[in-house]
């Protein structure tokens, strides 16, 4: 899977909860496996799912974390020893839709 | 930015309970773990059935009001769902409605007796894999498992049903429901049972049916077997000490319900109605036209109910580890506040073997 990798949602497959505040991943296909995401890894998920490639959830969410505050640009931030790039995030992103897509929430579509 | 708790695998589910424990912020909530009967239709006949009576299946909901009160339930909060009967498989939508559930995120358990269990069914469980499948034995030999059931045949389709899920990987977990018809072959089941599946369950609490009628109460065991029967459990002895010296230091209330009904779980009858738990069904909740915003005043409307007598089961030393519920005294004695005589003489049967409680001990200490 790259950030060019198209994908299609599994909706049949992995239900999903919202209860007290938090974002379960529940499997259907699974007895009793639950998934809960923590803050990050929701919004990342709620911005997945309105995409179907990769780098454009990722170009939204780049250019919501640098709206919020120029000082804090992930652009610029990224020299330092707790750097946050450009490139780190779209890792992170990289990192939960693979998760995303062992759990079978996701489905990563050949052309 | 992200760590590996992104997505993380909920495995502590006591930490997800936890998380989404009802009361505080959302009054809406329900319990995260409640029970449904999708039917009280069933294909057996039970001796000691509490729902076989006339007019029992009539109001069942349909498969669109059944997919709503499902909905309902998840959007209340619920995780775990018991799927109950009746017998479940008797409903031709069950699968359709239990498909609905999973999808809906809800962890499925079920009861069944196993006797309509088939390759298909099988198939579908194991492609869609419920929790827990939790099959009822009525006995070892098919003459035995058959003056319960009332119904022939049915004891060769149980074994065929347990034998295709146990070969299938399902997470079959058998119980054995004792009773006076069944009681002299407990060992046996027992005994089986290990061999199976390690993991032996049975249950020996026979309550009225739910209309009032009380010829099942016959099938009671006596207090002696019963008692017998806790020795079972390899550490009851001990807890039961320790639950009858505690209880001995305390004083109770007059609270008519102090168990977890409505808080730690629910239950939702055939017809779409709410109730606190499966056996108090006189304050229920209708599910079918009424969303959940008023379920919390209901449930507290109850929860404020007292017993009206001063002493009996509140002042007894016992009360906490007796079988009696103001539940089963209301369907048993008419009378929610009524002692139940057969679980009297049950907690004098365990005194006589186990001991009374200790106070004096426990004051010092």
């Amino acid at each position: 899977m790259d950030l060019n990798s198209r994908y299609k949602l599994c909706e049949r497959d992995v239900a999903e909860r919202e209860v007290s505040g938090s974002t379960l991943l529940v499997p259907v296909k699974e007895a009793a496996g639950i998934f809960e995401l923590n803050e990050m890894s929701s919004r990342i998920w709620q911005e997945i799912k309105r995409h179907t490639v990769l780098q454009n959830a990722c170009d939204v969410l780049v250019a919501e974390i640098e709206a919020v505050d120029d000082d804090s640009s992930i652009e610029q931030a990224a020299d330092g020893d707790e750097a946050y790039s450009r490139a780190a995030f779209q890792e992170d992103v990289l990192m939960i839709a693979s998760k995303l897509q062992e759990i079978g929430a996701i489905e990563i579509v050949q052309d | 930015m992200a760590c590996s708790d992104c997505i993380s695998n909920a495995k502590d589910l006591n930490a997800l309970i936890e998380m989404v424990q009802p009361g505080g912020e959302n009054p809406n909530l329900l319990p995260y773990s409640g029970s449904i009967e999708l039917t009280l239709r069933c294909n057996v006949r039970c001796r000691h059935c509490y729902i076989l009576y006339p007019g029992a299946t009539d109001g069942e909901m349909d498969t669109q009001q059944a997919k709503a009160v499902l909905q309902t339930l998840a959007d209340g909060g619920c995780i775990f769902l018991l799927m109950t009967g009746g017998e479940i498989l008797a409903r031709p939508d069950f699968k359709e409605l239990y498909l609905h559930a999973k999808q809906l995120g809800m962890l499925l358990s079920v009861y069944t007796n196993a006797t309509l269990v088939n390759e298909d069914i099988v198939a579908f469980w194991k492609d869609n894999p419920p929790r827990r499948i939790e099959v009822t034995i009525y006995g070892h030999t098919e003459e035995t498992y058959e003056k319960v059931t009332n119904t022939r045949g049915s004891f060769k389709r149980f074994r065929r049903g347990v034998e295709l899920m146990l070969e299938a990987g399902l997470p079959v977990h058998l119980k054995m429901m004792v009773m006076k018809s069944n009681v002299h072959e407990f060992a046996q089941v027992r005994d089986w049972v290990h061999n199976l599946t390690g993991d032996f369950l049975f249950d020996k609490d026979i309550t009225p049916m739910l209309d009032g009628s009380t010829e099942v109460l016959k099938e009671r065991i006596s207090p002696e077997q019963y008692v017998l029967l806790d020795q079972e459990a390899p550490d009851f002895s001990q807890e039961y000490r320790a639950k009858a010296d505690a209880v001995a230091l305390t004083t109770q209330g007059d609270e008519l319900f102090t168990c977890g009904a409505g808080i730690r779980t629910f239950h939702v009858d055939p017809t779409g109605t709410l109730h606190s738990c499966m056996l108090w069904r006189e304050t229920g909740y209708d599910l079918l036209n009424h969303d959940l915003s008023g379920w919390s005043e209901h449930l507290q409307s109850a929860q404020r109910s007292r017993t009206t007598t001063a002493i009996g089961c509140n002042s007894c030393s016992s009360r906490d580890h007796c079988g009696r519920c103001s539940a089963a005294a209301s369907l048993e004695m008419g009378d929610a506040s009524s002692s139940i005589p057969y679980h009297c003489e049950i907690t004098q049967e365990r005194k006589r073997v186990f001991g009374e409680p200790n106070r004096l001990t426990l004051e010092i200490v």
